[in-house]
């Protein structure tokens, strides 16, 4: 076996870009790997970071557990808050709103999903959202929190979660981190790639100081451009815009005035959205809308208007185009972050993406030989999550009743993908949401968004109708109970914060 | 609108067997009251789903059977039922025998799946089989059974098991429970069947003299395929992956191999099995028409056929679910039993007909049911094509016919993946989960080239220690458990 003799194992890992990405991917490697890998990380101070996230899911956690950083520690460090989901305003409809969260809706009975038992009693007149039978929802427009117990996962009062953070304070955090460990960064702004003339991978890298940098294994951490996947081995770009229209980002952070509450907000604006996410310290608020529909200057007026306290910085202007690359690993060259696609953070999804590639990469992790097998699992894997996102992205834009602005329109009318379209019928006619293994949202995100989007089903399966009625709504109101009762126990999200130590020093 | 109106109210069940009846038995135990459920039973020289007189499941089929209030021991006292831990395969040279056990084998430590510290520690010398750490694999071996403890901490609550079943009395047992559940009998042969135009929904059929009205039609006729198998519904072969067509059998005395175990040996031109039920031993061939002729077949088996070779043909329905008419069991689908998949491939599709049971006419639920039968049909295809495909035997020509056979696609990339580094990529609709495969694929002697440099991260005498533990660990609980035959006569006393 190869992998038994060290002359087969990548010794020399390069990662080029440091932000968000490429701090994650070097804290997990030498947290995974230790000493048996020589990991550099190369970035430029003159480069800005995009700061992608700030909003997360909740796998963020499982990182955080995998890098051994406690929650406490974690939340003071980067002016955590703790989120229960993301609150949609003005989607379907002026004056909708409904919330995303992480968790189940119910629980399954008499052989059948929940949602079919709600669905059969919403249909026969019974006007009670299915919100009222989600924990999370419910300790969400409460503005609660309290942490459910690690101790006991089966507990009633288990649900996931996620945060709100400063992406650049953690990326500070990670880069402590990994520098501690090992993980050497050269500070330089990459002028050339060179490529083995034998089988064109990557060799070396040059940085303007005129060092020579090389390695086994490199990692693209360089953002939109893509400086390693796309200009120098030229993997093209698959380019999702007739779908997902929007290709500015506004990005400014404000005061907090107000509560502070346990969810991110994303409002449906004339064209585009704008986002709220609350800080410990900050509210980051911003804009994504489609040039060919409001120009910069419009954006900036709308976004400014909106905010709650006074504007701490200069709004900073985001360029993209929604899509992918066609190949997220090539050669010798991984990438991972913007570098191997994009889609707007309408579901936070930023760093979740960074931190799949990161799993997907140690699941695949090659040696010398670069097996063509590594670099096919991990393009199938990540093309299939960002597929799957993509779909449920494009879910909040089509299924619109809006007719108020051009951008509106163009999304209620325009051709979706197939696989959407058969999602979208199938919901329709029965309720029936598709169960997929992979990608990253599940049944209960796509009801979440389905339902909240006014996709409203024209009958439950038949099968959800064998309860006798009675039962049916004593287990309704009995669930209702529960999660009443257990929210009313809860403390508020700030005090929470208080007692549980996490806030960290006042900005 | 009342939203429950349109729905189908009348449901007719064509065929007989275990298609027909765990198809009634569920739709009854499932659909709401005002469902009338009829089976139109006629006789039939096979059953409707499962190939072989006597047929292994497993352990989500017992899941199934609970489901629909059976009780365990009633059941198996009805199906001659025994337990099963395992399959063992025999004669497939080359990486020789193994034993492929249900459920989990090993635990995750160190956070690599078990399979990539078990290629380590190989790598590194060791020598201990990998079934060595699975508890269904020692139990079998020791010819010991429980049921699995429902207590997490205990190391038997991992065990997993299926069961021996008499095949006609499986169908029979599941026909006394539809029928308590309320489902009508009409017996007789179907004589004709009326389509309306203009989209040719079967509108009814004529039996015993008698026409029989419905809204959606079950064809649970097996290889007849009386109401699906249309001109325009035609039969897809897969005969060039599963060669063989036909199988012989005939009864046997019970051996000690037989207990807790599925055995399967190959031969020249297929292979044979040996099936224990409570009651009696099974025997038999399945084999290939074009590489042995019956006669051959005959001599083969050694003692006397119970009957003349039953003749199939592996493959699908080109649309599972067409039109009213949903095709059920050997109607809708054949993959030859080399992996006892029969009963399966049926609890799956009706599992996803009661998940799409129309709310109208069936248009939208027809497409995605189709879809996703298909999709779990060709996953269990593939895991039954393993034994063929992974087989180092060539010493006949049947067997070298499978050194160059294109494989599915999907089939060719999980082996690819396998042998790259032991990673199983499990598909959307997969019956069999990573335990299976990696035990099946191990077991076939397909061994990765690699192994996860995650797994180095515990010493290597930790890990050898740990695997120790665990071998001394399932020897002694399964060492401690009382013999099968022991505890299923003192079960069922």
């Amino acid at each position: 076996m190869e992998s038994s003799e060290s002359g087969g194992r990548i010794h020399d890992v390069v990662i080029v870009g440091g932000g968000t990405a490429g701090w994650m991917v070097a804290a997990a490697l030498v947290r995974q790997f230790g000493d048996r890998l020589a990991i550099r990380l190369v970035e430029s101070e003159d480069i800005g970071t995009v700061g992608v996230g700030e909003s997360t899911v909740p796998p963020i956690r499982h990182f955080n557990r995998m890098l051994g950083l406690d929650e406490r520690s974690f939340m003071r460090l980067t002016q955590a808050t703790y989120k229960l989901g993301v609150e949609f305003r003005d989607w379907a409809r002026p004056g909708d709103v409904y919330l995303h969260s992480f968790g189940v809706y119910g629980e399954p009975f008499a052989g059948m999903p929940f949602h079919q038992h709600w669905l059969r009693a919403w249909l026969a007149g019974d006007t009670r959202s299915i919100e009222d039978y989600s924990l999370p929802i419910s300790a969400a427009k409460a503005g609660k929190f309290l942490r459910p117990p690690d101790e006991d996962p089966q507990a009633e009062t288990q649900f996931p979660y996620a945060f709100q953070f400063d992406a650049g304070l953690y990326a500070a955090f990670l880069r402590r981190y990994a520098e501690e460990r090992g993980v050497r960064r050269t500070e330089g702004k990459v002028v050339d790639v060179r490529l083995r003339a034998a089988d064109g991978f990557i060799e070396s890298i040059v940085l303007a100081s005129g060092e020579t940098v090389s390695g086994e294994l490199f990692i693209d951490c360089s953002g939109f451009r893509g400086l390693l996947i796309a200009q120098a081995l030229g993997v093209g770009y698959e380019d999702w815009s007739r779908w997902l229209p929007c290709d500015r980002g506004l990005a400014v952070p404000c005061e907090i005035s107000g509560p502070m509450i346990p969810y991110t907000r994303a409002l449906a604006s004339a064209a585009g959205w704008r986002w709220r996410i609350p800080l410990q310290h900050r509210v980051g608020n911003g804009y994504v809308y489609c040039s060919g529909f409001l120009d910069d200057d419009g954006a900036r007026r709308t976004l400014l208007d909106s905010l709650e306290g006074r504007v701490l910085a200069e709004p900073r202007l985001l360029r993209f185009t929604t899509g992918q690359r066609w190949r997220h690993w090539e050669k010798n060259c991984v990438a991972i972050g913007l570098a191997s696609g994009f889609l707007e953070p309408l579901e936070s999804t930023s760093i979740g993406l960074i931190q799949i590639g990161i799993m997907g990469l140690v699941q695949t992790f090659p040696d010398r030989t670069f097996d063509p097998a590594d670099a096919a699992e991990f393009n199938r894997m990540m093309r299939t999550e960002f597929e799957r996102l993509r779909d449920f992205l494009i879910l909040h834009y089509c299924a619109t009743e809006r007719d108020d602005s051009d951008f509106w329109r163009h999304c209620r009318s325009m051709a979706i993908p197939d696989s959407l379209a058969a999602q979208l019928e199938l919901f329709r006619e029965r309720g029936h949401v598709v169960a997929h293994r992979d990608g990253f949202f599940k049944e209960p995100s796509w009801l979440a968004v389905l339902l909240g989007q006014r996709v409203m089903p024209r009958a439950a399966n038949p099968a959800a109708h064998r309860l006798p009625a009675g039962e049916l709504a004593s287990r309704l109101a009995r669930l209702r109970t529960g999660i009443h009762g257990i929210v009313s126990r809860m403390p508020s999200h700030q005090a929470f914060l208080e007692q549980s130590g996490a806030l960290g020093p006042a900005a | 609108m009342n939203p429950a109106a349109a729905r189908p109210r009348r449901v007719l069940v064509v065929g007989g067997g275990t298609a027909a009846w765990y198809a009634a038995a569920t739709l009854a135990h499932t659909l709401p009251a005002g469902t009338e459920i009829t089976v139109l039973e006629a006789p039939a020289a096979h059953d409707s789903a499962v190939l072989q007189p006597a047929t292994p499941t497993f352990p989500a089929f017992a899941q199934s059977i609970a489901a629909l209030g059976i009780d365990e021991r009633g059941w198996l006292r009805a199906t001659q039922g025994a337990f099963r831990l395992g399959d063992s395969w025999e004669n497939g040279h080359g990486a020789g025998d193994y034993l492929l056990p249900l459920g989990e084998t090993g635990a995750k430590f160190a956070s690599v799946p078990f399979l990539q510290q078990w290629l380590r520690l190989r790598a590194a010398g060791e020598r201990a089989a990998f079934t060595d750490h699975s508890l269904a694999a020692v139990a079998a071996r020791l010819g010991r059974f429980s049921h699995p403890a429902a207590d997490p901490r205990s190391v038997l609550s991992v065990l997993r098991y299926g069961w021996h079943l008499d095949s006609a009395a499986c169908g029979n047992a599941l026909r006394a429970v539809a029928l308590r559940g309320g489902v009508r009998l009409v017996s007789g042969p179907l004589e004709s069947v009326q389509r309306r135009e203009p989209d040719g929904f079967v509108s009814g059929v004529s039996a015993a003299g008698r026409r029989l009205e419905a809204d959606l039609f079950l064809d649970c006729s097996g290889d007849a395929a009386l109401l699906a198998g249309t001109a325009e519904n035609g039969w897809r072969s897969w005969q060039n992956w599963f060669p063989c067509d036909r199988l012989l059998e005939t009864r046997a005395a019970a051996s000690p191999q037989t207990v807790l175990l599925t055995s399967r040996s190959a031969a020249t031109a297929g292979w044979s099995w040996n099936i224990a039920t409570r009651a009696s031993g099974h025997r038999g061939l399945v084999y290939c028409s074009a590489h042995l002729a019956d006669a051959d077949a005959a001599r083969e088996l050694g003692s006397e056929a119970l009957s003349a070779p039953r003749a199939f043909t592996s493959g699908r329905r080109e649309r599972f679910w067409d039109g009213n008419v949903v095709a059920l069991g050997l109607a809708a689908c054949c993959i030859e039993p080399l992996r006892g998949t029969d009963l399966l491939l049926l609890q799956n599709a009706v599992s996803h007909l009661v998940t799409l049971f129309p709310a109208e006419d069936g248009r939208v639920e027809s497409r995605e049911y189709n879809r996703v039968v298909g999709e779990m049909l060709e996953r269990v295809r593939d895991y039954a094509l393993l034994p063929y495909v992974g087989a180092a035997r060539a010493d006949t020509p049947f067997w070298q016919y499978f050194a160059s056979l294109e494989m599915p696609e999907a089939l060719a990339y999980k082996m690819a993946q396998f042998r790259a580094r032991g990673r199983v990529v499990l598909g959307e609709e997969e019956s069999f989960d990573e335990a299976d495969w990696t035990a099946s694929l191990v077991g076939l002697g397909v061994m990765p080239g690699r192994f996860d440099p995650l797994a180095e991260s515990v010493p290597l005498p930790n890990a050898r220690a740990t695997f120790e533990r665990l071998r001394e660990l399932l020897q002694k609980a399964a060492g401690a458990l009382p013999t099968a035959p022991d505890y299923l006569d003192r079960y069922l006393a």
